[in-house]
């Protein structure tokens, strides 16, 4: 299994903060006010296509009828390999930023 | 201002997400506006996410289709591992005719292309002073050349001289050339060390300088590094009374090359000399530089061999490769014929191919597999074997290029211009290899691509594929791709007999007499030391009366004429008439000629040592002229008369010489008509002579004797290296004999491919046909006429396709004319015995899977 990429990492980590609301627009949303940084949906649909290809997100697509704002809506929730992978890169990446703020802070000001 | 972005996103979002994106963009907008953001900010809000996700979903069905396709290719080569018997012959068909077609087209590239390695060459013009045949005009280098500086850019010209070189060592015979300050310009003389000639070198009075080519350089003077400034001498045959001295300014380079193979030794020509090539100036026509050069001729008061007598300027390169234009073009038509039939080949083994997997296209279309990813799948096989044809058809060619290069110039009868480094692979004939693999296979993949797309669903549902045949559509392509292979293998099958009737024609001429364990030599004398007819004899007679002592030898002769080329032609007739009827051709030769050469004597006598200079003037003439100039009547002891040459005094006259014998004809030439020859005694005619003939038993000691006897009488004479008559003969022969082979192998290799090709359709069609045969021979059917069924209609395809090949073959003939020797280009016999020869093979591999069709067991087939 291929290490996640940085954008399947935020992805994911907004699933999993919405729970049962992850739709397109809650994840765009989600990553805008938590990153400042505003990704489009397209990005958004492919980069979870590919993850539910792996197995890592389901899709559930909610029908007019039962979707919160009338209109057929796709939801994603976290399969269990999901979140062992989410675990895995977020593990990784704290293991290597231990301790590493204070240098990247004093970096940072010399430039 | 939302519009506009709607639009847009309905336009370029596309696939299954596509509803959900332009949902969530229409939330952000309302958001937005609900927000209090302006519609126009909003709008551009969705309009920017609408571009953005585009390129995302773009993206993605990049990556998709590429994953798709390397799934494809990835099933397909493992198809084809699998299906090891049809990926061999197919990937061998389609490699095997790519590499032919490579190395022609390197051929053609080369030699009818590319142009000779010379700056501007394509403005190097050869000058051709009056027609073929006219006498030289003598005082032409007297013109002033200069006055054509407006249309000529380079006068050319070069006197080729045989250097013998002297110094400590034995003295060597070397090719070399004295040469004008246009050849180095226009031919680009460099040199690999020291430096080109210049404008000075040429100046009559400076010190003589020299350019030595790699090769001498390397041996004679052991690559000295220091050569440059160390001087040689050497006598040359244009100023034979003193040795000169040379000093040495460069070294060409290793790949140096030139028309001539007298490079060895260049020296600047000193004197006037008028130009046998020139460079005509940018936008000058040949038409107008001709008309100004006959013009300077006209109007220099030269006395001219007849009216109407002008000069015509020719291509360098048209005339260096004339002789061998129509043998490559004829080789790279077979090739393309061979092409043909392997594309149509491996169409017919892709087509029965894809009717097989049939069944499979159908269920991936039934499982909703769009026609553009069938199409794909379809492909991925043909691609595969493509892509594999033509990576090793150029491994193939380049491996043939490398072991053919340093033999074809012998092979073709001109050297490579440029030499044999110039053969390779460039990258526009690499393009041209790339190209021809994806058009070959994307021609033999457009039946087969179509034959399965076109498959109806219901052939999936159905029991199978035994019971279903074909469509109309897909028999045709069938039909018409085996109709194409035996018509361009008959085209080729054809060319292949003319060329062999041509080959074996040349091989029964009787060239008059026997070349095999003859070896012919060339050697040169001091003239200082043989000045007069006299000396040349006396040199003679002294190395025949000590010809014994050279061992494994039968036989010494000497000649002034170039081994089997035509010799000087003068205008002769009889002793009491003043007329000269006929024209022969005049050779000297010493005592033991005929005896060595085989040639027989049909009446008198051959010379003797006694036919010297001081008794009776003699010659011997033969057959052909004996009966032109006497008719029936003995020519023994009447007198001949031989014009004076064209370029001696008005006051010259005719020599009168008593025939002694009647010699046999011979040919110079396989093409050589004219039998006319007079033979003069060597030893008592005015012949320098230049090449000796010896009849051998082991060659080697015998030129190491002769070397030896002629250095003992004399310790100037050089003597060049030796080669078997017989190889001078054989190099004659070399082209068509290259030809014949060639299409030989060509007609071969097409004819397996095209009656493998009959085969295969018709074992296909009688095994989707077993089901009826059963049914047909349930109900009582005679075996014979199924058989017959199946033969009758395999032979209307093979019919077809044999009348479309003799028209080709009529074509090919036409382009083949100028190589064929004794045969016709439309020979009945060739026409007629090819075609029958191969109906009779092609019906044989109908008959063979048509007999299996009637000896089909009808209730195991109908039980399937």
């Amino acid at each position: 299994m291929s290490a996640l990429g940085e954008f399947e990492q935020l992805v994911l980590f907004a699933v999993l903060r919405l729970e049962q609301d992850a739709s397109g627009v809650a994840i765009h949303d989600e990553i805008l006010s938590r990153t400042a940084r505003e990704v489009s949906p397209g990005a958004i649909y492919t980069t979870l296509g590919r993850l539910e290809e792996r197995g890592l997100v389901r899709a559930v697509v909610i029908e007019a009828a039962t979707a919160r704002v009338g209109r057929p809506r796709k939801h994603y929730e976290l399969r269990p390999a999901g979140a062992k992978a989410l675990r895995d890169s977020y593990a990784n990446l704290q293991a290597l930023a231990v301790g590493i703020l204070p240098k990247l802070n004093a970096l940072a000001k010399q430039s | 201002m939302i519009r506009p972005g709607r639009w847009l996103a309905a336009v370029i979002l596309r696939g299954p997400d596509a509803p959900y994106i332009r949902q969530d963009l229409e939330e952000i907008y309302a958001r937005d506006r609900a927000n209090g953001l302006s519609a126009a900010r909003a709008g551009w809000r969705y309009t920017r996410l609408a571009l953005a996700s585009s390129a995302s979903l773009l993206n993605a069905a990049r990556v998709n289709m590429r994953n798709a396709l390397l799934l494809d290719l990835r099933q397909a080569a493992r198809a084809l591992v699998r299906d090891r018997g049809f990926t061999a012959v197919s990937l061998g068909t389609l490699a095997a005719s790519l590499a032919l077609c490579i190395v022609v087209a390197v051929l053609v590239n080369a030699y009818l292309v590319r142009g000779l390695p010379y700056p501007e060459s394509d403005r190097l013009f050869e000058v051709r002073y009056g027609a073929p045949g006219d006498p030289p005009v003598a005082g032409m280098e007297k013109l002033d050349w200069q006055s054509l500086r407006d249309v000529l850019e380079l006068s050319i010209a070069w006197d080729l001289d045989m250097f013998t070189l002297r110094g400590v060592e034995a003295p060597e015979f070397v090719q070399g050339s004295w040469i004008t300050h246009g050849y180095s310009q226009g031919f680009g003389v460099r040199a690999a060390l020291g430096r080109a000639f210049e404008a000075d070198d040429f100046n009559a009075g400076r010190p003589m300088v020299a350019l030595i080519s790699d090769r001498l350089w390397r041996g004679r003077f052991g690559g000295d590094p220091s050569i440059i400034g160390r001087t040689f001498d050497a006598f040359v045959s244009d100023r034979p009374d003193e040795a000169e001295t040379f000093t040495i300014i460069g070294v060409l380079p290793a790949n140096h090359w030139h028309v001539t193979a007298f490079t060895e030794v260049l020296a600047p020509l000193r004197v006037p000399a008028y130009p046998y090539t020139v460079r005509v100036r940018d936008g000058v026509s040949p038409l107008v530089a001709g008309e100004r050069i006959t013009a300077l001729v006209r109007a220099g008061g030269l006395k001219l061999p007849r009216e109407g007598w002008r000069v015509e300027l020719h291509s360098m390169h048209d005339r260096y490769v004339e002789q061998i234009r129509p043998l490559l073009l004829a080789v790279a038509t077979a090739t393309a014929l061979v092409l043909l039939i392997a594309c149509a080949n491996v169409g017919v083994l892709l087509t029965l191919r894809a009717t097989r997997r049939r069944r499979e296209m159908a269920v991936r279309q039934a499982l909703g597999a769009t026609a553009g990813q069938i199409t794909r799948v379809c492909a991925a096989e043909p691609l595969l074997i493509g892509a594999a044809a033509t990576a090793l058809g150029l491994g193939l060619a380049s491996a043939t290029i490398a072991a053919i290069a340093p033999g074809i110039g012998h092979y073709l009868g001109r050297q490579t211009p440029g030499g044999v480094t110039a053969l390779g692979i460039e990258p526009a004939t690499l393009l041209l290899a790339v190209a021809a693999g994806i058009i070959t296979i994307a021609a033999a993949s457009i039946v087969p691509i179509v034959v399965t797309r076109r498959t109806p669903v219901s052939v999936a549902t159905s029991g199978g594929q035994k019971g279903a045949t074909d469509g109309p559509a897909q028999r045709h392509a069938r039909t018409v791709m085996i109709a194409v292979e035996v018509a361009a293998c008959l085209t080729l099958l054809v060319g292949a007999g003319l060329t062999i009737q041509s080959a074996v024609a040349m091989l029964r001429v009787p060239m008059g007499l026997e070349a095999d364990g003859v070896i012919v030599g060339r050697y040169s004398l001091r003239q200082r030391s043989y000045p007069d007819a006299a000396a040349w004899s006396g040199f003679y007679q002294r190395v025949l009366a000590r010809s014994g002592e050279i061992s494994s030898t039968d036989g010494v002769a000497f000649t002034n004429s170039w081994p089997l080329q035509a010799p000087a032609a003068r205008d002769v007739g009889r002793g009491e008439s003043a007329e000269f009827p006929l024209r022969a051709g005049i050779v000297g030769v010493s005592p033991d000629y005929f005896s060595v050469l085989r040639i027989p004597l049909h009446e008198g006598r051959a010379f003797t040592m006694a036919d010297r200079i001081g008794t009776e003037p003699v010659a011997v003439v033969s057959r052909t002229l004996a009966a032109r100039l006497w008719g029936t009547g003995s020519p023994v002891g009447r007198q001949l008369r031989i014009a004076p040459a064209p370029n001696s005094p008005p006051s010259a006259a005719p020599r009168m010489l008593t025939v002694v014998g009647v010699a046999g004809d011979i040919r110079h030439a396989h093409t050589d008509n004219d039998l006319a020859d007079v033979y003069l005694p060597i030893i008592q005619s005015p012949f320098p002579g230049a090449f000796v003939y010896l009849r051998v038993t082991d060659p080697l000691s015998a030129e190491r004797d002769l070397k030896r006897l002629l250095s003992s009488i004399d310790g100037e004479v050089a003597f060049g290296a030796s080669r078997p008559l017989a190889e001078i003969l054989d190099q004659q022969r070399a082209g068509a004999r290259l030809l014949a082979s060639l299409l030989v192998v060509f007609a071969v290799f097409a004819a397996t491919l095209a009656l493998v090709g009959i085969y295969a359709v018709v074992a296909y069609t009688v095994k989707q046909r077993e089901r009826e045969i059963a049914v047909r021979l349930a109900i009582g059917a005679d075996r014979r006429r199924i058989t017959r069924m199946f033969i009758g209609q395999g032979a209307v395809v093979l019919a077809a396709g044999l009348i479309l090949g003799v028209g080709g073959a009529l074509a090919l003939g036409r382009v083949l004319r100028s190589q064929l020797f004794g045969v016709e280009p439309a020979d009945p016999l060739v026409l007629l015995g090819t075609t029958m020869a191969f109906a009779a093979c092609g019906l044989l591999a109908i008959a063979w899977p048509a007999r299996a069709a009637a000896s089909l067991d009808s209730s195991a087939a109908l039980k399937d």
